[in-house]
C-alpha cells in the first residue's frame, strides 16, 4: 500500500501537466469542431466565380454559346479588343482568363480541327485551367453532336443545355444520422493524441523517479517484495488511466448532449477507447524505463505520441495514407483504433464482418499493450542485472 | 549477529570479494575501511542480498540472508552512498514513505517519521523538496530515510561523501546516538578519521580481501610505526642523515631536499623525539616546526599494502 501511495503522491505532483494536456486537447477539439459546423468546412467546397472576358471576332453561333456559358458560370467582364488593354487587365488580374474566338473558328470546328479558339490566362493562374477545361468540354460536346449529324446551331444549343442538367443526391442512411458521422465521433477520432500525449509523458516521468538506481536499491533492500512493488505500480497506473479515461468519456457526454450514451455503439466506443488507454499506459511505462534524462524522455514521448497519431490515421484520415504506409500502420494500435472509430461513425449496425474487424482491432490493441508491458518488465530486469555486473 | 564466511564475488575476471570473512557483533559500531574500489559496497550489497555472490555464506541474525528474507530486511536500515530520495516528494513525505515500507501502523509511522526528522535536524525543512536542500541537508535526509523505522541493524555506505564539516560532525554524532539507542551499525568509508572516531571495531579491505581487523589500537599495534616525527625547514648533510638513521628505534628516514622536510619513523619506545632533538643540537643543525604524530589507520594501510588509503 505504501508503494501504491508513493506512486499516487508523485502522480499528484504531475497532475497539472496531465490535466493541462487533456484540457488543451479537449478545448481545441471542441472549438475546432464548433467553428467548423455550418461554415462550409464540413460541407465541402464553396463555389466561386472567376472574372473572364470573351473577345468574339467572328460573331457567330459558337461565340454566342461560349459567351452564354461564361455568363452562366463565371463573371463576364466586357473588354475592348485591344492587345495592350488585354495585357494590362491580365497583368493586374482584373480578369483571370480571356477567351478569343477568331474568325473562321466555326469552320475549323466543323472541319474537326483541334485548335478552334485561343485562350490567355493570368500568369500562374490555377483557376484559369478550370475555365479552359470547361471551354474544351463544351467544344468537345459540340463536336460530338456535329459528328452525330446535327447542325451547328442545334449542336451548340444541345451542348449548352447539357451543362444545365442537375440531379438530386441522397446519402444512404447507413448509420441513422443521414449519412453524416455523429459529432462525438470527431472527439473520439482525436482522443488518442490526448491519451498518448498526456498519459505517456506523465507516467514516464513518474517511472523515472522510481527507477533511479539509488532509490531502487533502497526499495529492494526494504521488506516489501519486488513483485508487490511492481503490482503497486501497475495498480496506480490503472487507477490514473481509469480516471483520465472516465473524465474524457464524461466530457464528451456533456459536450455532445449525451454523446455515445445517447447514440449507438456505446459499448464499442468504451471498449475501443479503454483499450487505447491501456496502450498509452503501457507505452508510458516503457518509455519511462527506457529514458535516462528528462530531455531524452521528452523526445521519446513526442516521437511516440506524434508518430503513432500520424501513422495511425488520427491526424490524417486512413484513406489518405499510401498503401505501403497502411501496411506499416497495421502494426500500430492507433491504426486499429482509428479504423474501429471510422466503422462506428459510418455504420448504424455493426455485425458480421464489421463486428469481426472491431473485435480484432480491440484485441490487437490489448495485445500491443501486453507486449509493451512484457518488454518493460524485461527491460527492468535487464537494468537490474546490468547493475549486478 | 552477522556472519560472512568465505564470500567470493566476481565480475567477470575481476574478483570484487576474495574469500571475505566478517563477524559483526550486536551493539557495536563496525567500520569497513578501504580505498575506493576495495569492495566495501559490494560486500554490503551481498549482505543485503541485492547481489548474488559466487561462493560462501552470509547469515544475519542467525538466519541465511536471501533476496526474499523480508522479515530480516524489516530489521535492517540502509543508507546508500548516493542520495536515494524522491525529488518530487517533500522531506517529510520522503521519510514517511520509506518508513512506510517497514512500518504498517499509521500512528507508529507518524511518530517514527517525526522522530527521524528531529534526529536529522530537518524540522525547518519538512515541507521542502529535496532539490531546495544543501548537500549536507540532503545527506541528512538520506540518513533519516534509512533509519526512520528504527532498525536493529543500520548499514551506512559512505554517508559523509561531499558533506561540509558541520554536517559531517552532526552525522557522526547521530550515528553514535543511534548506537546508544541499541542499533548495531555497519559503517563503510574511505575516511580513516571518521572510522577511527566512531567505530569500535574495524576491518580494513583491499582488493576484496580483509587485510587487517581489530580495534583502532589493535590495528595500530600491528605495525612497526609507533611515532612519526616531522621537522620542517631543516638542512641536512648525507652524514647527518646517516646519523639519524643510526639512532635507536628509528627504522625509516625520509628527507625532501626540495621542501626541506624530514620525516622520521620510529618503533614503539619512549623519548624518540628527545633523542632526535638532542642529536640535532649536537650537530648544530637549525630547524623550523617540529611535529610528533601517533600512527593513523592510514599508516596501518600504508605499511600493510605499500600504498595510501586515498591512492
Amino acid at each position: 500500500m505504501t508503494v501504491f501511495r508513493g506512486y499516487l503522491m508523485i502522480i499528484r505532483r504531475n497532475c497539472a501537466l496531465l490535466l493541462l494536456y487533456v484540457g488543451i486537447f479537449i478545448g481545441i477539439c471542441v472549438m475546432a469542431q464548433q467553428s467548423g459546423i455550418g461554415t462550409g468546412m464540413t460541407e465541402g467546397f464553396a463555389a466561386v466565380k472567376l472574372n473572364v472576358a470573351v473577345i468574339d471576332r467572328e460573331h457567330g453561333v459558337l461565340g454566342e454559346v461560349l459567351r452564354a456559358v461564361m455568363e452562366r458560370d463565371q463573371n463576364l467582364v466586357k473588354l475592348a479588343d485591344d492587345s495592350q488593354i488585354l495585357q494590362e487587365e491580365l497583368y493586374y488580374r482584373n480578369v483571370e482568363y480571356i477567351l478569343v474566338i477568331p474568325e473562321g473558328a466555326e469552320q475549323r470546328l466543323e472541319a474537326g480541327e483541334e485548335a478552334v479558339v485561343q485562350s490567355i490566362m493570368a500568369p500562374d493562374s490555377t483557376a484559369g485551367y478550370y475555365v479552359e477545361s470547361q471551354v474544351q468540354l463544351l467544344l468537345g460536346q459540340i463536336r460530338t453532336y456535329l459528328a452525330g449529324g446535327f447542325a451547328l446551331q442545334e449542336a451548340a444549343d444541345r451542348a449548352l443545355a447539357l451543362g444545365e442538367l442537375s440531379g438530386e443526391v441522397t446519402l444512404l442512411n447507413l448509420n441513422g444520422t443521414g449519412g453524416a458521422r455523429p459529432d462525438y465521433n470527431f472527439f473520439f477520432r482525436y482522443l488518442p493524441y490526448a491519451f498518448l500525449g498526456a498519459v505517456v509523458i506523465t507516467m514516464s516521468t513518474v517511472i523515472m523517479e522510481f527507477k533511479k538506481k539509488a532509490v531502487q536499491r533502497r526499495m529492494l533492500s526494504s521488506s516489501v517484495p519486488f513483485i508487490r512493488q511492481n503490482l503497486a505500480a501497475v495498480a496506480s497506473f490503472l487507477l490514473v488511466g481509469g480516471v483520465v479515461w472516465a473524465i474524457c468519456i464524461a466530457l464528451q457526454a456533456v459536450f455532445y448532449r449525451g454523446g455515445i450514451f445517447a447514440g449507438m455503439h456505446t459499448g464499442y466506443y468504451l471498449l475501443n477507447s479503454g483499450a487505447l488507454m491501456l496502450v498509452a499506459l503501457s507505452l508510458g511505462y516503457l518509455s519511462g524505463m527506457l529514458s535516462n534524462s528528462p530531455a531524452g524522455l521528452n523526445g521519446l514521448t513526442n516521437v511516440i505520441s506524434l508518430g503513432l497519431c500520424f501513422l495511425g490515421g488520427v491526424f490524417v484520415p486512413l484513406e489518405m495514407l499510401g498503401s505501403k504506409m497502411k501496411l506499416v500502420a497495421q502494426f500500430l494500435p492507433t491504426y486499429w483504433y482509428s479504423r474501429i472509430n471510422d466503422i462506428l461513425g459510418d455504420y448504424g449496425t455493426v455485425s458480421g464482418e464489421l463486428s469481426a474487424v472491431v473485435w480484432k482491432g480491440i484485441l490487437i490493441q490489448l495485445l500491443f499493450a501486453a507486449a509493451c508491458f512484457a518488454v518493460t518488465l524485461a527491460v527492468k530486469r535487464g537494468i537490474l542485472s546490468m547493475r549486478d555486473q | 549477529m552477522i556472519h560472512m564466511e568465505n564470500v567470493v564475488k566476481r565480475y567477470g575476471e575481476l574478483v570484487a570479494l576474495d574469500h571475505l570473512n566478517l563477524d559483526i557483533r550486536e551493539g557495536e559500531v563496525f567500520g569497513l575501511l578501504g580505498p575506493n574500489g576495495s569492495g566495501k559496497t559490494t560486500a554490503m550489497n551481498c549482505l543485503l542480498a541485492l547481489l548474488k555472490y559466487d561462493k560462501g555464506s552470509i547469515t544475519v541474525f542467525g538466519q541465511e540472508m536471501r533476496p526474499d528474507s523480508y522479515e530480516l530486511k524489516r530489521q535492517i536500515g540502509v543508507v546508500p552512498q548516493e542520495v536515494a530520495v524522491f525529488d518530487q516528494m517533500t522531506v517529510q513525505e520522503n521519510i514517511d514513505y520509506f518508513c512506510g515500507l517497514y512500518v504498517k501502523d499509521k500512528t507508529r509511522r507518524k511518530e517514527y517519521t517525526e522522530e527521524a526528522i528531529r534526529f536529522a535536524g530537518l524540522e525547518d525543512y519538512r515541507k521542502m523538496l529535496p532539490r531546495k536542500l544543501s548537500g549536507g541537508l540532503l545527506r541528512r535526509l538520506n540518513i533519516a530515510c534509512g533509519i526512520a523505522h528504527q532498525p536493529r541493524l543500520v548499514i551506512l555506505d559512505e554517508p559523509t561523501v561531499a558533506v561540509d564539516p558541520q554536517s559531517r560532525n552532526r552525522i557522526l554524532e547521530g550515528i553514535l546516538e543511534l548506537n546508544r539507542k541499541g542499533s548495531t551499525i555497519i559503517y563503510t568509508s574511505h575516511y580513516m578519521e571518521e572510522v577511527e572516531q566512531i567505530c569500535s571495531r574495524i576491518v580494513i579491505l583491499d582488493h576484496g580481501r580483509s587485510i587487517a581487523s581489530g580495534t583502532t589500537e589493535e590495528l595500530k599495534r600491528m605495525i612497526r610505526t609507533a611515532e612519526t616525527i616531522l621537522i620542517e625547514g631543516i638542512v641536512l648533510s648525507p652524514e647527518q642523515l646517516s646519523g639519524i638513521q643510526a639512532l635507536k628505534h628509528v627504522f625509516q628516514v625520509d628527507y625532501d631536499r626540495g621542501t626541506l622536510h624530514l620525516t622520521v619513523k620510529c618503533t614503539s619506545a619512549t623519548h624518540n623525539l628527545i633523542r632526535l632533538l638532542h642529536f640535532l643540537e649536537e650537530e648544530g643543525v637549525s630547524f623550523g616546526q617540529v611535529y610528533s604524530q601517533l600512527p593513523t589507520l592510514n599508516d596501518v594501510f600504508l605499511e600493510i599494502t605499500g600504498k595510501e588509503l586515498r591512492d
